[in-house]
Order: structure tokens, then C-alpha cells, then sequence
């Protein structure tokens, strides 16, 4: 499998990054053009690098920040790597709510390209 | 032909459903009141990551899960998603999503303080070829703090 640690923590890193200073919708880049799936507070869900940037634009807050809390990272079946997040986002002047993210991630036409992705805003406690 | 076909697939896609829900509501039932059962629950070759904590096997991962102290979970959403175009060469394979609270120490200490912690809970699940039983292949638990 190689680093596969090294690996999610690079596109982790890349991804936050990409997302919080924008625009966006520039992370559907990551995703696998087609069939990569991204899922929000269920069942809300977008399939394809387009649907996915169009959903990313139709989010109403303008700026966000992530910060990761802790991050871990297995390899699974087929060579793929599976991560899973937990940290705090603000989102414009609203308080900083917790979630819970993961990514699931195949090489493919060499870079690694996010196959499926769940989102969760963890609402209690 | 082509009906046919669409409407076993979604009855199959159902009954995974049902199974990976069922099994999902087990997995805690079993941790609370049963967790010397937990190993049934798991592939051989399982992988957990346990607040951090990488954990190996079934074996390892059972020894890990019954040496915690007494539990009682509280789910407060559950959603799963099949994986099954991800994963064309295995088996049917669904992430199972859980948030919720546990409290440890409840039965060993009925009055006494009693620790609760909110955790996000993850899992891979997939159907064993061999025993055709739905088995947990990797898995990821972490405390919200």
C-alpha cells in the first residue's frame, strides 16, 4: 500500500485548504469525475464532479474555515483508503459547530481521487 | 428480462438494508450486555482504529473491546450507505455512520459517577464469503471532546 498515512494526510491537508480559501467548489476537482459520491446531513447527496461543484456553490455561507481535530486513516479493499475526521468549522459569524467527515480514496490516472465522502454535523451534546 | 432483474435488485438492495440496520442496532446490544460476543462481529483480518489507537485483527480487536469497562450506548443517528460500485471485486460493502453517547462504568458501579462521551462510530461492512455473515472490516471510533 505504500505510506498510505502520508498519502491521507497530504489530501487531507490539500482539501481543507482548497475548500476554506476558496472558491469552494474548487474540491469537486477531487472527486472522481463521474461516480464520486459526496453525502450531506443524509440524505442530501451530489454524484459527479459537476453536481457536487454545483452543490458546493449552493451553500449559503461565504467564508469557512476547518480545523481538524484528529484524523484516521486505514487502507480497505481494492488499495483504497479509507479516513475519517473529526474536528470544528465556522462558517461566516456562526458559532463553531463539530463534525464528523470521511473520504474515501482510489488511485486513479495517478492521483488519488475521493471515491466517497460522507459529511455529518454532529448536533448533540 | 430487464424488469425482472431491476426489481430483485431492489429487494436485495432492501434486505441489505434491513440486514446492515439490524446488525448496526446488535453491534451495541451485544457490546452492553454480551461483550464477550463482540469477535462475532468482526472479518479476521478487521481493522479499528480506537480513539488513535490502531488495532489489528479480530482477535486483537476483541481483546481491546472487552477489557473496556461496563458500557451503555445511546444512538442518536444512524445512517449507512451502500459502497458497492466502490468495491466491484468484493462483496456487498456498506459505511455505517453512527453519533451518539456512551456511559462506562454503569454496571460495575450502579451509583457511583458514571463517565458519558459523545463518539462518532464507523464502520465498514461487508458480507464474509466464507460464512456468508455480515462482518465488520475496518472501523473507526473516536470521543468527541
Amino acid at each position: 500500500m505504500g505510506d498510505f498515512k502520508a498519502i491521507g494526510k497530504a489530501f487531507v491537508e490539500f482539501y481543507y485548504n482548497k475548500f476554506d480559501t476558496g472558491p469552494r467548489e474548487g474540491v469537486a476537482a477531487l472527486y472522481e469525475p463521474t461516480n464520486g459520491m459526496m453525502n450531506f446531513n443524509s440524505p442530501d447527496s451530489a454524484k459527479g464532479a459537476q453536481e457536487i461543484a454545483e452543490k458546493l456553490r449552493s451553500l449559503t455561507f461565504q467564508a469557512i474555515t476547518h480545523t481538524v481535530s484528529t484524523m484516521d486513516i486505514q487502507p480497505t479493499y481494492d488499495n483504497c483508503i479509507f479516513i475519517v475526521i473529526t474536528g470544528v468549522l465556522r462558517a461566516d459569524n456562526d458559532p463553531p459547530m463539530q463534525f464528523t467527515e470521511t473520504f474515501l480514496l482510489r488511485f486513479i490516472n495517478n492521483s488519488w481521487l475521493v471515491v466517497n465522502n460522507v459529511f455529518r454535523l454532529i448536533l448533540h451534546g | 428480462m430487464t424488469t425482472t432483474n431491476a426489481a430483485d435488485q431492489q429487494k436485495k438492495c432492501r434486505e441489505d438494508a434491513d440486514a446492515v440496520e439490524n446488525f448496526s442496532k446488535r453491534y451495541y446490544d451485544i457490546f452492553d450486555t454480551q461483550r464477550h460476543n463482540i469477535h462475532k462481529f468482526y472479518q479476521a483480518q478487521a481493522k479499528l482504529i480506537w480513539n488513535g489507537t490502531p488495532h489489528d485483527g479480530r482477535d486483537v480487536i476483541a481483546k481491546h473491546l472487552v477489557a473496556l469497562p461496563s458500557t451503555r450506548h445511546h444512538i442518536y443517528a444512524l445512517d449507512f450507505f451502500p459502497m458497492k460500485d466502490l468495491f466491484p471485486n468484493e462483496e456487498t460493502t456498506y459505511q455505517v455512520f453512527v453519533s451518539g453517547a456512551v456511559t462506562y462504568g454503569a454496571a460495575d458501579n450502579p451509583s457511583g459517577p458514571k463517565e458519558k462521551r459523545l463518539f462518532s462510530h464507523i464502520f465498514v461492512l461487508t458480507v464474509d464469503v466464507a460464512s456468508s455473515v455480515w462482518v465488520i472490516a475496518n472501523e473507526c471510533f473516536r470521543f468527541h471532546e
